[in-house]
């Protein structure tokens, strides 16, 4: 997954870097708490208008779930098949009905529509963060949160070093192919000796060589100079709204975790299972 | 007089060394001085880099003796981050400076450091990004620009903490032509407005030498040479036995001085060296005439198999890059070929197809006939060989024995032939076989460079191809490295160089293409191609001085196909003698 800033002006953009963690964190406890597929949908929904709020791309909106899509067939065959057919549920058909394999039962399909849901969600709450946050927001959301210096600089380090790290083991996996190492064996001394350490010992080498460089350059650049009084660009202030968002975000997790424990069937796949049961009666 | 730099009797050896990496070093550098400072690999001219923002011995601890002032502190007294509020200094590799995820933070990180007001620093971003040209890139991840750019925005990022001193260690080792005279166009401009002290480290002085008023040249950690870069062609002798060559131009009119022919001055310049020239012609009363063509005499190759087939290539990388857009061309036997072009122009893309590390998105690569889109790379590897420009990504083996023994082995050649063609590696690359169980990894970058070359010359290709061979090489060992190549290519092995130094090229190449943008811009023997002045312009690239001496003097009969300051010498010598 990489980092891919859409800057706009819009309110969900200007959301303190918190807000926007919190809100994820509210997204995975409903989906840890919840496996209605109904709630789910509208939960998902809810994700989607803030892609629209954002004004992101339709195209940014399909790339995300392009892939997932793709694989919903897929997916939706090993639910059912994970699921099985327990007894009591309502069996439909059979996905090879000649063989009888893969009974598809009423609770199946329900149950494997949560579940893909909870995916949507997942990736969707998170993925969003990425177009919406610079990376260098959360670096100063870290510092306002009185984290040291040197945590928040090695986190933006680490992120920001993502793009040479990839073209580093890219550079290094072809020229040892170019030396003609195959990585297809099976054999796992093979695959120890003559693979991994060959692909493995110039990485670290190289990341060694440039974890001393970049300690040159950061002292160079007057790293360290006097930490308590470091400053930083912008600094980022919660607003009202911001605080309202964390308020409301916080009941939802209250309430997910109470109605996922205690929630008297609401939430669970169940309550949409008897509610098309009673439709059809 | 205002010194920013003192240094008196510095001596200094890194822990570990008892060899000193810089000795009795006297010098002083005044306010607003440019100064250049040549020397060979491991002359001490980085050490003494770091010996002026303190790294030394702050950093890279060792025994320092002597006194060093900077602004008149003494560094020994201060941190390297209180040091670096004088002395800017800026590395060689763009790559390995760059330490934060946004253009914007890259250049704030400097006043951050030093604690300055949000309101102050905003605006040290914005004035010191747009003095780079890089506006509209505030939010980019500097990884992702091109190595000129990201050159570039280091420089802002060293010129945001508004530094007194300005110190570049090899600016323009690793850009294509584009990108170093953007650098260097960006370096001088800004230095020349605020009045900063610059000293720049370079090897390739050719482009430098006419800009600064002083010129330092090292030799084993001892300056060998300080005077005025006029005074330094004087003394050519001195200069290039520290491993320095002096521009083409001035090379030029040494021999011709040395001739016996009356030169009043050497120039410095390509603009000082067409006066000089032309007032040369017209003492002779030498009249303009046709431009002439020299006739050339180097082989063409063997040109009987073709060995590599090109046809109709296009390749579209996963995120939609179009790469190569519709290349043909064929190599025969026993040729040696440049591929140029500026950075993202597609020649890694290209020769990664002869060794089947990429496939054809559209159109056919054939090599010794075979399709690569139904070979692997460990079945051409048996026919192609290609080298990368950082050795260090291909060394991993704990001796260079075991280095050299590893592609064979992936061929599964027998043990008595690898043994033998180790043997015939090393001779090739003119190492010794006591290295053979030492330990590649604490070697020079000129001898990873020769390991890396011989480790791939045991897998016996029939093709050679190596990626920018010279990359942050002294011209010294750049030679070396194109007179092995050159070797190589009169054994009978076809030799293909991607690189940007044309002047290598120039000396060394007989054939050349030019890509730009994906496509062949231009295929043809190297002496013709860079007649093409206003074709290579096109992708920035220029040729060498001496050829361009007779694309500019062609009215005087001058040829436009001149390739090496010897052609010229021996030319004009003749016309000179009528």
């Amino acid at each position: 997954m990489s980092w891919d800033y859409i800057p706009r002006d819009t309110f969900v953009h200007r959301m303190h870097p918190l807000t926007k963690l919190m809100y994820a964190f509210t997204m995975m406890m409903l989906i840890i708490s919840f496996d209605d597929p109904l709630l789910l949908f509208v939960v998902w929904m809810t994700s989607i208008s803030l892609y629209v709020l954002a004004k992101l791309p339709r195209k940014t909106i399909f790339g995300v779930f392009k892939i997932f899509i793709a694989m919903t067939p897929l997916y939706l065959i090993f639910g059912f098949l994970f699921y099985g057919r327990p007894p009591g549920s309502l069996f439909l058909f059979y996905v090879v009905p000649m063989y009888k394999w893969f009974p598809v039962t009423l609770e199946g399909i329900v149950w494997t529509m949560g579940a893909l849901l909870k995916l949507y969600v997942l990736v969707s709450s998170i993925r969003i963060l990425t177009f919406v946050t610079p990376i260098t927001s959360f670096v100063r959301a870290g510092a306002k949160l009185k984290m040291p210096p040197f945590v928040t600089i090695a986190f933006s380090i680490g992120l920001a070093g993502v793009p040479v790290a990839t073209n580093q083991y890219y550079a290094i996996r072809d020229a040892q192919r170019a030396r003609g190492l195959k990585f297809e064996t099976r054999n796992p001394k093979k695959l120890i000796f003559d693979v991994l350490i060959p692909m493995l010992l110039p990485q670290i080498i190289c990341s060694m060589r440039r974890s001393i460089d970049m300690a040159k350059a950061l002292e160079a650049r007057g790293f360290g100079y006097g930490m308590r009084k470091r400053t930083y660009m912008r600094e980022i202030d919660m607003r009202l709204s911001d605080y309202l968002f964390l308020a409301t975000f916080t009941i939802v997790v209250l309430l997910s975790i109470f109605v996922g424990s205690w929630g008297l069937g609401y939430g669970s796949y169940k309550f949409t299972v008897n509610l098309i049961k009673s439709m059809v009666r | 007089m205002a010194y920013d730099i003192i240094m008196r009797d510095v001596t200094f050896a890194y822990a570990g060394s008892r060899k000193p990496a810089l000795a009795e070093i006297d010098l002083k550098i005044k306010s607003g001085e440019k100064v250049l400072i040549s020397g060979h690999a491991g002359a001490g001219k980085s050490t003494l880099c770091y010996c002026m923002n303190g790294l030394v011995p702050h950093f890279f601890p060792g025994e320092l003796t002597g006194e060093i002032l900077v602004s008149d502190l003494e560094t020994r007294r201060r941190s390297i981050s209180a040091l670096s509020q004088i002395v800017g200094l800026l590395f060689d590799n763009p790559v390995s400076q760059l330490l934060c995820p946004t253009v914007e933070d890259e250049v704030a990180f400097g006043p951050e450091n030093y604690g300055l007001l949000p309101e102050e620093i905003r605006s040290r971003v914005k004035r010191y990004i747009s003095s780079v040209r890089l506006e509209g890139y505030e939010a980019r991840n500097p990884y992702t620009l091109s190595g000129g750019e990201q050159q570039e925005c280091a420089v802002a990022a060293v010129l945001a903490m508004e530094p007194k001193v300005l110190v570049l260690d090899e600016p323009t080792s690793r850009l294509d032509p584009l990108g170093t005279s953007q650098v260097l166009y960006t370096i001088f401009e800004l230095t020349s407005q605020k009045g900063h002290t610059l000293i720049i480290v370079e090897n390739k002085v050719e482009d430098i030498l006419p800009l600064v008023d002083r010129f330092i040249v090292m030799k084993e950690g001892k300056i060998a040479f300080d005077g005025k870069p006029s005074e330094a062609l004087d003394m050519a002798e001195t200069v290039t036995k520290a491993g320095i060559r002096l521009p083409q131009v001035s090379e030029l009119f040494h021999m011709l001085r040395n001739r016996g022919h009356k030169v009043s001055k050497i120039p410095i310049s390509l603009e000082e060296a067409l006066t000089e020239l032309e007032s040369l012609f017209h003492r002779r009363r030498l009249q303009k005439t046709r431009p002439k063509r020299l006739q050339k005499t180097r082989p063409l190759g063997i040109r009987q198999e073709s060995v590599i087939k090109v046809e109709d290539l296009w390749y579209v990388y996963p995120l939609s890059t179009t790469a190569l857009k519709g290349i043909s061309l064929t190599i025969t036997e026993g040729e040696n070929v440049a591929i140029i072009g500026q950075n993202g122009s597609g020649k890694s893309t290209l020769v990664k197809h002869f060794v089947g590390l990429l496939k054809p998105t559209r159109g056919k690569v054939l090599v010794y006939g075979m399709d690569v889109t139904n070979s692997t790379p460990s079945d051409l590897a048996r026919y192609v060989g290609l080298c990368f420009q950082n050795p260090e990504h291909q060394l991993f083996a704990p001796t260079v024995r075991k280095e050299l023994e590893f592609g064979p082995q992936n061929l599964s050649v027998p043990r008595e032939e690898i043994e033998s063609r180790i043997e015939h590696a090393l001779t090739s690359v003119g190492l010794d076989q006591n290295i053979l169980s030492q330990s590649p990894h604490d070697m020079s970058l000129a001898e990873k460079q020769r390991i890396a070359i011989a480790s791939i010359l045991t897998m016996k290709p029939k093709i050679f191809v190596i990626d920018e061979p010279t990359t942050g090489q002294d011209p010294h060992s750049r030679r070396e490295i194109m007179k092995l190549l050159m070797k190589l290519n009169e054994e009978g092995m076809t030799i293909i160089v991607i690189t940007h130094d044309l002047q290598l090229v120039a000396e060394y190449m007989d054939r050349s293409i030019v890509l730009r943008d994906g496509k062949v811009l231009l295929d043809a023997p190297t002496s013709v191609a860079f007649s093409h002045s206003e074709t290579l312009r096109e992708t920035s690239l220029q040729p060498p001085q001496i050829t361009r001496i007779g694309q500019l003097l062609k009215n005087y009969g001058l040829p436009e196909d001149v390739l090496t300051v010897d052609e010229m010498y021996r030319f004009i010598d003749a016309k000179l003698r009528g």
